[in-house]
């Protein structure tokens, strides 16, 4: 059976299989990870490099990870359907690099991810043909790829703040057991927090209160440089222009560091929370592991080092760890060996109680799976129904929390108030997700809800899309072989062509070389030959695709570039 | 809390001894094993359900008064005087630091309690009594906390 870990991340999306035990991620396009990017602006989606590329602000979609779980479209499609359409492509590209169909996957989900946000990463998966053997927390995964490499026993915590969110979490780590204590954090906190003080900062310095919303986007790419710029430096400065005035923007050390510091307190605070809820004490910890773009920062290991006296370990390469963890896990599911990891209930569950307020039913950091039960009654006499909410979030009062659903136990015979005894289950299965079940146990009626929430697809949407996608089967069949191999070197191909003139002049004839052979290859049909010269091509291209990219991002002409 | 009649009760399920005072150590120990050994045998969601219970002071406690088919609800004047006290006094608090030192004290009171948990659960009557205390300190720190996460 072959088994691989998907990180399916905002920005890039990685995948890995075990080789012999060890964790390695499949190169597509060259590249580590693939962007999570989709570009709809032909018949058939586009993904990835490719897609950013295109990028035509009417066809392409970026991070549709934050749409995860949301009842919206985009292009016509719900966030699930274009998050399939990423792992389509992984998928397929997977299959025919390795020449083995993928049976089934372990995906990561964000720790905090809620319940409608997981089910939609399934129908995602679901929708691509993937089997979804667990949905992981993404630091638990990092945390499985750390234990495993360094085969560690104790207490740790992973440090991961990323862009736009950040997480803590502590384990303990015991002979292949990984057990969750505590996770917590903060969806809005990171590295674009920072970008945004720096952009207030130049704004400000510079007067500049007329910039277009598209200059403050690309006002934003330019404080993010400033910001991973600043190694060893005391001042970073870029040119920056606005309606055709050029500015100087500049970021200190100084500055940069009194930013920094906001977004470090706020972690900090987090974590002794974390810490708390764990019952561990900060000097308790064995270690902590950092993961997530944010900590390569030259200050970050300062700062952290300096909050908690411990070992840091920041040699675990972030963009690789979780997908490693979670290719680790999917092997370790379906081989049944003896890494075991036990995770928790990332938010707080309750029913809303008389008078607007919180009953908590499963609390924070309960390991899962696991069921429990409350007992409600009724409080007018021959009440016959009893309405419910089912609430997520930390928060003590039913509006201020997430209402993933509202059911009626109708039905209840008439007795006197207080007698009927109306029992709440909720269970959590391993993938964090929750199912509430109602009944009245002197009659015995009951009722099964199923946590659609507001959010998500609906079974009949569901079904709809995967009679679509059955239908296309044949044609996903067929893509695994040669027509297959055809369609997509030839795309790959064209776009080859569409940026040769932006790789260095040296590499350009050997660049060329090569894809005169491969469509030789191609038009004798020696499909066999096909996929050693594309892996040339795609190291060749790959050096140079992150520059291309950023260069093609940052707003400059294409046309200027290659003088057409 | 709602106790289901089960055959084995949490304690034994963990292969522990039916006592308040419980070794942190041997408990995780035995969780351990028992994951990892008794695959299928035993149902991983009973297992946590009873892990999940024992680890905490204070979950514990209302089960092992519930295993005695004591009520856990049942409250004192003078802890309602008590109480109403308490949140009176932090209502008055005004800035974060002061908040912050009343928590930790209310904490350090909380862990006493504990302690003196363990020390009478020969004594059932002063067990319920003073789990009644604790329990009321939990939620009020409980409820000061959850201000902390942003997840939405």
């Amino acid at each position: 059976m072959f088994t691989v870990g998907i990180d399916l991340g905002t920005t890039a999306s990685v995948i890995s299989f075990l080789k012999d035990g060890v964790p390695e991620v499949v190169q597509i396009d060259g590249g580590k990870t693939v962007p999570s990017v989709v570009n709809y602006s032909e018949n058939r989606p586009i993904v990835g490099n490719e897609a950013i590329y295109k990028a035509d602000d009417v066809n392409t979609i970026f991070s549709v990870k934050r749409h995860m779980g949301n009842d919206e479209k985009i292009f016509d499609r719900s966030p699930a359907e274009i998050s399939a359409d990423i792992l389509s492509y992984i998928k397929l590209t997977t299959e025919m690099k390795l020449g083995k169909k993928i049976d089934a996957a372990v995906i990561t989900v964000p720790a905090h991810f809620s319940d409608a946000q997981r089910t939609a990463t399934k129908q995602a998966a679901s929708i691509a043909g993937i089997k979804v053997l667990r949905l992981v927390n993404e630091p638990t995964a990092a945390a499985i790829a750390f234990g495993l490499d360094k085969n560690k026993n104790g207490v740790f915590a992973v440090y991961d703040l990323g862009g736009g969110t950040f997480d803590f979490s502590v384990l303990r780590l015991s002979n292949g057991i990984f057990q969750v204590l505590a996770t917590g954090g903060d969806n809005y906190l990171g590295g674009d927090d920072v970008d945004q003080m720096i952009l207030d900062e130049n704004f400000q310095r510079n007067n500049i209160t007329d910039a277009s919303s598209n200059e403050k986007m690309q006002g934003k790419r330019v404080a993010k440089f400033l910001k991973e710029n600043l190694v060893e430096k005391d001042l970073v400065e870029k040119d920056f222009s606005v309606r055709n005035k050029v500015y100087k923007f500049a970021l200190s050390r100084e500055n940069a560091k009194k930013y920094l510091k906001k977004i470090f307190e706020r972690t900090f605070l987090i974590s002794s929370q974390v810490l708390e809820d764990a019952e561990i004490s900060p000097e308790d910890l064995d270690g902590i592991v950092l993961v997530g773009g944010m900590t390569k920062l030259s200050f970050i290991k300062e700062f952290v080092s300096g909050h908690f006296k411990t070992k840091i370990f920041d040699d675990l390469d972030p963009e690789k760890a979780v997908s490693f963890g979670a290719a680790i896990q999917a092997n370790s599911i379906v081989e049944n060996d003896n890494i075991l990891l036990i995770d928790v209930v990332p938010l707080t569950l309750g029913i809303e109680t008389f008078g607007g307020g919180v009953d908590k039913v499963i609390h924070r950091n309960t390991p899962i799976p696991i069921t429990e039960r409350r007992e409600y009654t009724t409080y007018q006499d021959n009440q016959t129904g009893m309405k419910f909410r089912v609430l997520q979030g930390e928060r003590p009062l039913a509006d201020e929390c997430r209402t993933l659903a509202n059911f009626e136990l109708k039905g209840i015979p008439a007795m006197p108030a207080g007698l009927a005894r109306v029992i709440v289950e909720f269970s959590i299965d391993v993938n964090g997700l929750l199912d509430v079940k109602a009944y009245e146990k002197t009659t015995g009626i009951s009722q099964k809800i199923v946590i659609e929430s507001s959010a998500g697809l609906s079974d009949s949407d569901m079904m709809e899309i995967l009679e679509k996608a059955f239908k296309e089967k044949e044609r996903d069949q067929i893509k695994a072989n040669n027509i297959s191999i055809k369609i997509e070197t030839e795309r790959s191909i064209r776009f080859w062509k569409s940026i040769i003139k932006e790789i260095p002049v040296d590499f350009q004839k050997i660049a060329s070389e090569k894809i005169s052979k491969l469509e030789k290859i191609l038009f004798e049909e020696k499909f066999q030959e096909v996929i050693p010269v594309k892996n040339e091509l795609e190291n060749i291209f790959g050096k140079f695709l992150d520059e291309i990219i950023n260069n093609h991002l940052s707003g400059k002409k294409l046309q200027d570039i290659r003088g057409v | 809390m709602e106790v289901v009649a089960r055959e084995m009760n949490y304690f034994e399920i963990l292969k522990l001894p039916v006592t308040y005072d419980v070794d942190a150590g041997l408990l995780t120990q035995n969780y351990f094993y028992l994951l990892k050994n008794s695959a299928g045998s035993v149902n991983l969601g009973l297992l946590n359900e009873a892990y999940n219970i024992l680890k905490n002071d204070i979950k514990r406690a209302e089960y092992f008064l519930n295993l005695r088919n004591i009520s856990t609800e049942k409250m004192s004047t003078e802890l309602s005087v008590k109480m109403f006290e308490i949140r009176e006094k932090y209502a008055s608090l005004e800035n974060d630091e002061d908040k912050i030192a009343f928590q930790n004290e209310i904490k350090k009171k909380r862990n006493e309690l504990i302690s003196l948990l363990k020390k009478n659960e020969s004594d059932m009557e002063k067990f319920s009594e003073i789990f009644s205390e604790l329990k009321f300190l939990n939620s009020f720190l409980e409820k000061e906390r959850s201000d902390v996460y942003s997840r939405d």
